[in-house]
């Protein structure tokens, strides 16, 4: 009974100190962007999500999804949906590998316990690229088509971390501050960033 | 019986394979597809059956038949090497059962983003933009242009082939790069077909070590040509020399593609097997390929060619040849529809009169292609050559035929 009442408390407490935060990422010229990542560092992963089991499938020659943002100490999972076979690989410091994928022989999900960001390729799909982005928290979410990610931010955040696959440096993650305490926060991008590559669709028939 | 390195090695990769199979963790990958066909085609009768045709059918050999019929084995041997292999089946005058390519391709993983491949064995050079289907078959038409049905029937390289790579996506670029070089043997008496029988509208790809009949040809009576076969051995050595070929693919993204490529078999026109009634032919040629889709759902093929060949210790036989073609090809859901353009010439330059080469011609190709489901595909093709060969004086044919080929087609692929 004490231990139920306990819990409930912290919950209630926890909800209490957590709120809804907004941020809005942009470019330089203040154009939303699409798909970024956005976190706040060192927040506690969730319980049931370490245990998750994230996937990045191969479909019609392409990584869905092609930006996959994971927190510290996942496990990703690589099917493959296409009837033909992917060499999938990273060279990426934060987690080098290679597999080889059957659609007959799916292999056992990898464990991502760096973080940072990971570039996945194929070796016979050249044109197939997806990122796997491992964040430093359980706090996080994807920028919609206005650009807009909604958080529920711990009390004592001051910042966060975001990323996009648009950015010049790759690897590198930029952190911003918030504006104020509980306040929405719009965040511009300070690096370069390349153009978007969005047209690289293929079909059975495109040949490799 | 004449030897067969190619065959050789080709048993000898597939042996390799077989024998490695129960070692290695990876499974083998197996895809096919098998075509019955019924077709309904216009004499002249087909070179396959001695005939001046263009068409593989004509009105003594048309009914039900099996078309394209491929068996594709890729087996991956570690995290860089794998070893590739096609096996086709025909039924003309004889069921024939044999490879049509079979090589080991080494694919380093790199860190650079750039990439390299180095292939050895053999196969076809990767000049057209036609054929991307398993075993080198269209997913467009049923026939292939006068240029690829050319390519399937007289080219193949069996030697090793390097590319270099610069994937505009690990670039960040919507432009892809790729150059690609080959050394090579045999393939000398390539361009035989195209001096005796001029190009033609087919599918057939030729086997590995497959004699291709001409039409019995009164010039091979004559004193400068009594060592010639009435048949040729595409893929045979006959000069003990190197060919090479160099190639270039440029990508925007996967919108755009070229292909320009400079072949050259390094034939020497003075080499002669008597034993096989093969010469070795000194053909070469240019060809550029385009790919280009106008939606996502309809796109257009071109491809070009010129060259010229040559054969005799005088160059008695001596032709230019050029070819191009205009391919549409719209999907729609589970139907596809394709339409080709296909003009074609060879020039005679030689004073030979005995053996004139002059031929030239166009055919235009409809067909339409509906997915049954994932295994099964039913379609048609209609289409019509309206050809001039100047040989068909010698067996006191008219020089101009027009022919009309009806295609049905069951596909089942797995």
């Amino acid at each position: 009974m004490g231990r139920w009442t306990l819990g409930a408390s912290l919950g209630v407490l926890l909800a209490q100190s957590a709120w809804a935060l907004q941020v809005t990422v942009m470019d330089a010229e203040g154009e939303p962007l699409e798909d970024a990542v956005v976190w706040v560092s060192g927040t506690p992963v969730a319980a049931g999500l370490s245990t998750t089991e994230f996937i990045m499938d191969q479909k019609d020659r392409e990584f869905v999804p092609h930006v996959l943002p994971v927190p510290l100490g996942s496990r990703v999972a690589f099917p493959n949906s296409d009837s033909i076979m992917h060499h999938v690989y990273s060279f990426s410091p934060v987690k080098t590998f290679e597999i080889k994928l059957y659609k007959e022989t799916p292999r056992e999900p990898l464990l991502f316990d760096k973080p940072g960001v990971v570039e996945v390729g194929c070796n016979i799909h050249d044109w197939m690229l997806g990122y796997i982005i491992v964040v430093d928290g359980g706090v996080y979410a994807q920028t919609n088509a206005e650009g807009v990610a909604q958080l529920r931010a711990p009390a004592q955040a001051t910042s966060v971390s975001v990323w996009h696959s648009r950015f010049a440096r790759i690897g590198q993650v930029e952190n911003h501050e918030l504006a104020a305490a509980h306040a929405d926060t719009e965040v511009v991008i300070r690096q370069p960033l390349k153009p978007p590559l969005q047209d690289y669709g293929v079909d059975e028939f495109d040949a490799y | 019986m004449p030897t067969n390195p190619q065959k050789t090695l080709a048993l000898w990769l597939v042996l390799v394979v077989v024998c490695a199979l129960p070692k290695l963790s990876l499974a083998a990958q197996f895809k096919g597809l098998v075509q019955l066909r019924y077709t309904d085609s216009e004499n002249p009768d087909s070179w396959l059956y001695r005939g001046s045709g263009l068409y593989r059918y004509s009105e003594q050999h048309n009914g039900l038949t099996l078309g394209s019929s491929v068996l594709s084995l890729r087996q991956e041997l570690g995290s860089a090497f794998s070893a590739h292999a096609v096996v086709q089946a025909h039924r003309d005058e004889n069921i024939e059962l044999g490879f049509t390519e079979a090589y080991v391709r080494y694919k380093p993983l790199l860190p650079s983003g750039y990439e390299w491949q180095l292939q050895v064995g053999g196969f076809y050079p990767a000049l057209s933009l036609e054929n991307p289907d398993i075993g080198w078959t269209s997913p467009y038409l049923y026939t292939n242009s006068a240029i690829n049905s050319w390519v399937g029937e007289e080219l193949r390289t069996f030697g090793a082939e390097l590319t270099l790579g610069r994937p505009g996506r690990r670039f960040n670029s919507p432009h892809s790069l790729e150059l690609v070089g080959a050394v090579y043997k045999a393939n000398d008496p390539a361009g035989s077909l195209l001096a005796w029988r001029g190009f033609a509208i087919h599918d057939r790809q030729s086997l590995f070590n497959e004699r291709i009949p001409f039409a019995d040809n009164p010039a091979f009576d004559t004193p400068q040509l009594r060592w010639q076969a009435n048949d040729v051995l595409p893929f045979s050595e006959v000069d003990g020399r190197f060919g090479y070929y160099l190639g270039g693919h440029w990508d925007y993204y996967k919108r755009s593609q070229l292909r320009l490529y400079y072949y050259d078999n390094n034939g020497d026109p003075a080499s002669l097997n008597e034993q096989s009634g093969q010469y070795a032919w000194d053909t070469r040629f240019w060809s550029l390929s385009w790919l280009f889709k106008l939606t996502d759902n309809t796109r257009l093929i071109t491809q070009a060619i010129q060259g010229s060949t040559a054969m005799g210790d005088t160059r008695g036989v001596n032709n230019d040849y050029r070819a191009w073609f205009l391919l549409l090809s719209h999907s729609l859901g589970a139907h596809r529809i394709s339409a080709r353009y296909d003009d074609f010439e060879v020039i005679d330059n030689d004073h030979w009169a005995f053996d004139p080469n002059n031929s030239h011609g166009e055919s235009l190709a409809v067909a339409w292609r509906y997915r049954l489901d994932k295994h099964w595909q039913v379609g048609a093709e209609v289409s019509r050559v309206d050809s001039y060969v100047e040989n068909r004086q010698l067996w006191w044919e008219a020089e101009n035929a027009s022919q009309t080929q009806w295609q049905v087609n069951f596909q089942y692929r797995f």
